[in-house]
């Protein structure tokens, strides 16, 4: 119990007013109970009668007022004795510039000429409106919000690319603007290198990499995930080259996408003549061919996007070490024979593609709620098979939910259901840190974690648990804690996004053949 | 220019008129007890106490109403120095001198009604309508209990309060001294707020005991020497307060419920409740729950009058 | 094309954040200049609202109403309201007749009529010694011999109950500029009176005397002495701390000083004159109403503009609140219920004594003074209950839903930026800021009177209606 006293000798305030005090404090969330009363023997009698008479207290006369408070659990009692102090004292305090809340965009880019641009993160069926206003007011625009009608996106592209202004997003929660991380982002140095990305998390990796790699970003734009669809036809993506093309600070541009569509692919391609600037090229599942004839460089991975790329504008003799082999031979001994699948259950959209992508190209059947064929697409609520990889930021998990990079609990039991199913070998996770994101993944993950393997020996059985920790040291909290946290707790972690799914796929293989 | 400095000159509106006769002839020094928006109180070179209330305050004992619409900008503080003299009160700002003059203002005398006109049937009657209509309009968190949802201090001030007035009304009931003067020391400057409701609700019994016809003798004799003997149990404006009552002298507003209640012999409690409804509310208005606790005092009051009539 | 990109990235980003507020912190600990959006689903997110608003948002739609609106504003703002002369309602206002009851805000019959109303209904009845006494007039008031009708659709406002018979003195009230007249009742002053729904004989007595010394005499006075420029006045007024609507003190003393030569010139006895300025001293409202019919004046110049999504009434009958609007132009009423006014009481009433928000008084809101001036007026901050940058901060946060700033009236505290003028349904709605209305508090049963004043809103509904019929009237 914290019982904060002040007793004012000699200060008096209206009846009325200093009741409303005391009702106000009692209102405080810091605060328990609040009373005020002279310091008559009665007043302290009953104080010291439940145990609140401070010595403080005990030496107040009867002329004096006694203001009493008793904080909540773990509210600090200076901290608490500020507040009722500042109520106390709120009278005082009359004049100055009176401040106000906008209510609307046009308001508050009216009030303030130098605004350039509009984070929007409202729901959906609002997101339309209000990106419209922003670009009314010649707001750029991160449109943060999913569950926007491609049509809506379309027609606000067209009106921010007719009126040259940026309008990143939906569905794809970042960008680095002149250096400011915008949503989900991480805290990557600035440097040259331009990223124009129709995919969040995949935009982060990149950015991330190229940092590792020693090098920085010069501007990240983030379209938005369908902006290479047929139905948008890669509006932001081809303003956002152009826009590299033209700024000095831009060494090498990369672009990094979902798989797109091929006739939006074939437009954005045929920008990299003109772009005067290298351009490497990651589209997942991409051909190297169609990007090698546009002049571009191709990128087999976001790992090889961000070397590629500090090679060309930064420092030619940048290099990444090769998959470590000889962890996976260990771990394929432990499994039984009917331990034959990986499952991947990602936070990132593009991490878990990249994952895919380097599982089927060895030609496994991978079953994915972001699976291209149909025939081997999942429903959020369809249980796993096979080797299944799941995006849980995809809107099919998201609708009417936070984004997994915060609200882990989605993923978190579909871990403890797979650690149940006897053909599981391997679990495959991601965890994103950075601004927007979960302040600390590792720890949310990690009892699930401890249950899967629980279960998972119960049964006699070895349950692989593969961690990538997608972060730069700038970013809180610091990644090599994550790292050391999975690592404790029995998890093996890759170092980038390519790796891991080199990782699985190797895996995969191994328990395949044995 | 206005030059800061200048003392300015204040017209007083109306006084108690015994306060007025006394500051007449006062001369010495005196200090700033306390200042609030509605009131200063001073500290006479006797000892006593009195306040400067500012103009459309109710009259009251020992106050004198200036023409000042307020004392928030003044810079008045407690413990400034107060001269006394011919030419009235001189205090000291932060902005510089005011001075109060004590002539030309009206003087008020309480004039109390008397009690032995109504019968113990109406005394029951006047008490009810008063109790109704404290219970329904008066503000909780003193003698009616606990507000709702109120936190544990509150809630023991309360109970105290309540045990307090059980008390005093059984001592009172059964002519106990020893018993009257344990629940006047447990009711003494009990209460949350500026004035302890406690000290509010024995300053209306103790105006009751004064009215011609009382029965309460002998609890205002245990009262007054509480008083002598423990003049620091409670606040020194509670002391002033219940010493004025004791000799007949209360604010206005409460006078004047005295005088509706005094008018109700003969009528229906439904009658009543209308003929004293305007005055209790001004009443009612009176602090936080200052108001409501005194008219709790007087509901008291009145069924002890009635029950000590009886027994005679 | 990319310019402007290009410009961003040379630039020092300078965000405006809505809807998630933890970006707000990353941006700022980043360094970046932030502002969050106090952030509301416009139209409380109600979809037939929001495609109302979405229709009359479309470009060339946007535009015709842009046109509309600025003209309307430009009406309210070079409106020169004059004070002309005094006269009896049957003498001068339009389509009065000796049994007409004008009423404040939207139509009612009188069985639906708040007690305040009924009580000034049945006190005017017998004012007019169309009934022997209050049982007897509201008998007739039930009877169907009466015709009920609004102030506003006789060029009238009317303070509170906004009762108003044959003989009872009107202000006149022309406005220059455009031509138009506008009509209003007298002060009664504060006390037990009509408007508030009082109707003992000390009121029915005021009214007589009002009747037959202080009308003749003002109208006498305005013979004498010639039109008064009353939107000088207001400005004035404002400038010494009023707000014109629960604060009339200066804007009293200033119509008084225009008033006084000539009524000491009028031909009635001296003992009369010492009356009248008795009566004017016993209140600071005195000049209430005037300013009431100046505004009148001001917004029916702004009413029927094609287009225009400006409101130009705001007006209550105890029961509904109504809202008329320039492009919706003639007698089309958007209704919603009546709201509790919150604010110091009297002592001795409590709120539930309260009746509902009453009165065309609003109009003074519509003008842009009143609630939308509370930053002049720091001497009333008691009504919003706290301090003098709350009360500025009224007057900003009205900015948001207002059209434009009127430079014939300014506020000295805010760096003489004029009063926010025009309020557009469409901001209503789009900020979920509604309109703040200064006002007293009548008790909600007949024959008592004022017990309070404070602060009121109107009911989001009426602007909700008034967007939708704006929609459908211009696509």
């Amino acid at each position: 119990m914290s019982i904060t006293a002040v007793v004012k000798k000699n200060t008096y305030f209206d009846s009325v007013s200093l009741m409303a005090i005391s009702t106000k404090a009692n209102s405080l969330d810091e605060v328990k109970q609040a009373f005020v009363a002279m310091g008559t023997e009665m007043n302290k009698g009953v104080l010291g009668n439940l145990g609140l008479l401070t010595p403080e207290l005990e030496a107040a006369g009867n002329g004096d007022l006694m203001v009493v408070v008793e904080a909540r659990e773990g509210a600090g009692a200076d901290e608490v004795l500020a507040r009722v102090e500042e109520l106390l004292q709120r009278k005082a305090s009359a004049t100055g510039e009176a401040t106000i809340t906008h209510r609307t965009i046009a308001a508050a880019a009216q009030d303030n000429p130098a605004a350039n641009l509009a984070v929007i993160a409202v729901n959906g069926a609002y997101a339309g409106r209000e990106v419209r206003k922003a670009l009314e007011n010649d707001l750029h625009v991160l449109l943060f919000s999913d569950n926007v009608p491609v049509e809506e996106e379309v027609a606000l592209k067209e009106l921010a690319h007719e009126k040259g202004l940026l309008m990143m997003g939906p569905d794809c929660g970042t960008a680095i603007i002149n250096n400011v991380a915008l949503c989900f982002g991480n805290a990557v140095r600035p440097g040259s290198v331009g990223v124009v990305a129709a995919s969040g998390t995949g935009a982060q990796e990149v950015s991330v990499r190229i940092h590792a790699l020693g090098a920085g970003v010069s501007q990240l734009i983030g379209t938005g995930g369908r902006d290479l669809s047929e139905q948008v036809g890669g509006i932001m993506m081809i303003d956002g080259i152009r826009a590299f093309a033209a700024d000095p600070a831009t060494s090498v541009i990369v672009l990094v996408s979902k798989p797109p569509a091929p006739s939006v692919e074939k437009k954005v391609l045929a920008e990299i003549a003109t772009a005067g600037k290298p351009v490497v090229v990651y589209f997942v599942g991409g051909s190297e061919e169609a990007v090698v004839a546009a002049g571009g460089h191709f990128a087999s991975g976001s790992q090889d996007a961000a070397l590629q790329a500090v090679r060309l504008g930064v420092n030619p003799d940048a290099a990444v070490e090769p998959l470590d082999t000889r962890r996976i031979d260990e771990v394929a001994a432990l499994f039984k024979p009917e331990q034959r699948f990986v499952r991947g259950l990602f936070c990132g959209g593009t991490l878990c593609d990249e994952s895919m992508y380097a599982m089927l190209e060895s030609g496994d059947d991978v079953w994915s709620n972001i699976q291209k064929d149909p025939g081997r697409r999942l429903t959020a609520d369809s249980p796993s098979t096979g080797h299944t990889f799941l995006d849980f930021g995809d809107d099919d998990f998201t609708n009417g939910r936070p984004h997994p990079m915060i609200d882990p609990s989605l993923r978190l039991a579909r871990l403890v259901e797979e650690a149940k199913d006897p053909e599981v070998a391997a679990v495959v996770m991601d965890f994103v840190l950075g601004f927007g994101a979960h302040e600390d993944p590792v720890g949310v993950t990690l009892p699930a974690i401890e249950q899967a393997k629980g279960i998972a020996a119960e049964a006699g059985r070895h349950l692989e648990i593969v961690g990538y920790v997608l972060g730069t040291d700038l970013d809180t909290p610091a990644p090599a804690d994550q790292i050391a946290a999975l690592q404790a707790a029995g998890v093996t972690v890759t170092r980038s996004s390519t790796e891991t799914g080199q990782f699985a796929r190797a895996l995969a293989r191994k328990v395949k053949h044995a | 220019m206005v030059s800061v400095s200048a003392t300015t000159l204040l017209r007083p509106c109306s006084g108690d008129a015994v306060l007025l006769a006394h500051l007449r002839t006062l001369r010495g020094c005196g200090s700033v007890e306390s200042v609030f928006r509605g009131v200063i109180n001073l500290l006479l070179p006797d000892g006593g106490l009195m306040a400067l209330a500012v103009r459309g305050s109710g009259d009251a004992p020992r106050t004198l109403v200036v023409d000042i619409a307020h004392w928030l900008d003044r810079g008045v503080e407690a413990g400034r120095a107060v001269e006394f003299g011919p030419d009235g009160i001189a205090l000291q700002g932060a902005f510089g001198g005011l001075r109060v003059s004590v002539r030309g203002a009206i003087k008020w005398h309480p004039i109390l009604p008397r009690l032995d006109s109504l019968t113990p049937s109406e005394l029951a009657v006047s008490a009810r309508a008063l109790h109704h209509l404290v219970s329904v309009d008066g503000e909780p968190g003193g003698m009616l209990g606990a507000s709702p949802g109120a936190a544990p201090m509150e809630v023991a001030v309360c109970t105290a309060l309540e045990h307090g007035r059980d008390a005093l009304v059984r001592a009172v009931r059964s002519s106990d001294t020893v018993g009257m003067r344990d629940a006047v020391l447990a009711l003494l400057g009990l209460g949350p707020g500026l004035t302890p409701a406690g000290d509010d609700f024995l300053t209306a019994i103790a105006l009751l005991s004064s009215l011609d016809g009382s029965g309460l003798g002998l609890f205002a004799r245990v009262l007054h020497d509480v008083l002598d003997e423990q003049p620091g149990r409670t606040t020194l404006l509670s002391t002033t307060t219940l010493r004025e009552a004791l000799s007949g002298r209360f604010r206005a507003e409460l006078v004047d419920v005295l005088c509706s209640l005094a008018a109700t012999p003969g009528q229906s409690e439904v009658q009543a409740i209308e003929t004293v409804r305007a005055p209790v509310r001004r009443a009612l208005a009176h602090g936080h729950t200052s108001g409501t606790d005194t008219l709790s005092g007087l509901v008291a009051g009145l069924h002890l009058e009635r029950e000590l009539r009886g027994s005679l | 094309m990319s310019n402007r990109i290009t410009s961003l990235f040379e630039s020092d980003l300078d965000v405006v954040n809505v809807g998630l507020a933890m970006f707000d912190e990353d941006i700022a600990a980043q360094g970046a200049k932030v502002t969050t959006l106090d952030w509301t689903p416009p139209g409380g997110g109600k979809p037939e609202i929001l495609a109302a608003l979405d229709a009359l948002e479309v470009p060339e739609v946007a535009a015709r109403i842009g046109e509309a609106n600025a003209l309307a504003v430009e009406r309210i703002a070079d409106s020169q309201p004059m004070l002309t002369g005094f006269g009896r309602a049957i003498d001068v206002v339009p389509g009065m007749t000796p049994t007409t009851i004008l009423h404040a805000g939207p139509p009612i019959t009188w069985d639906r009529m708040a007690g305040a109303m009924k009580g000034a209904v049945t006190g005017a009845l017998v004012f007019e010694g169309l009934a022997a006494d209050l049982e007897g007039a509201a008998a007739l008031a039930a009877s169907g011999e009466i015709t009920f009708s609004p102030c506003h659709e006789h060029d009238c406002v009317g303070s509170m109950a906004g009762v108003t018979s044959a003989s009872m003195y009107m202000h006149i009230v022309h406005n220059e500029t455009y031509g138009n007249t506008a009509y209003t009742n007298l002060s009664e002053q504060m006390a037990k009176i009509l408007r508030m729904g009082a109707n003992d004989e000390s009121v029915i007595e005021r009214l007589v005397w009002m009747r037959d010394v202080l009308g003749p005499m003002l109208k006498e006075a305005m013979e004498i002495g010639g039109p008064v420029d009353l939107r000088l006045l207001l400005s004035q007024a404002l400038h010494m701390g009023d707000e014109c609507h629960n604060r009339n003190i200066a804007g009293t003393l200033l119509l008084l000083q225009a008033l006084a030569p000539s009524l000491l010139q009028t031909g009635f006895t001296t003992e009369q004159k010492k009356e009248v300025f008795d009566f004017i001293a016993s209140s600071d409202y005195f000049s209430g109403p005037t300013w009431l019919a100046m505004a009148k004046a001001a917004m029916d110049a702004a009413h029927g503009i094609e287009g225009s999504t400006i409101v130009t009434t705001m007006a209550r009958n105890g029961v509904e609140f109504g809202v008329r609007v320039s492009g919706l132009g003639g007698n089309q009423w958007f209704t919603g219920p009546a709201q509790k006014v919150v604010g110091p009481m009297f002592a001795g009433y409590k709120p539930e004594d309260s009746g509902l928000d009453i009165g065309d008084s609003a109009i003074s809101e519509t003008y842009g003074f009143g609630g939308f001036a509370m930053a002049t007026a720091p001497a009333i901050v008691a009504l919003v209950g706290g301090t003098v940058q709350e009360a500025i901060g009224f007057t900003r946060q009205m900015g948001e839903i207002t059209t434009a700033q009127n430079p014939n009236v300014t506020i000295p505290m805010l760096d003489f930026q004029g009063i926010p003028t025009g309020i557009d349904v469409r901001k209503v709605l789009a900020t979920g800021i509604l309109p703040v209305i200064n006002t007293a508090i009548a008790h909600k049963e007949a024959g008592i009177g004022m017990i309070g004043a404070g602060i009121t809103h109107p009911p989001v509904e009426a602007f909700e209606k008034a967007a939708k019929a704006l929609a459908d009237s211009l696509i």
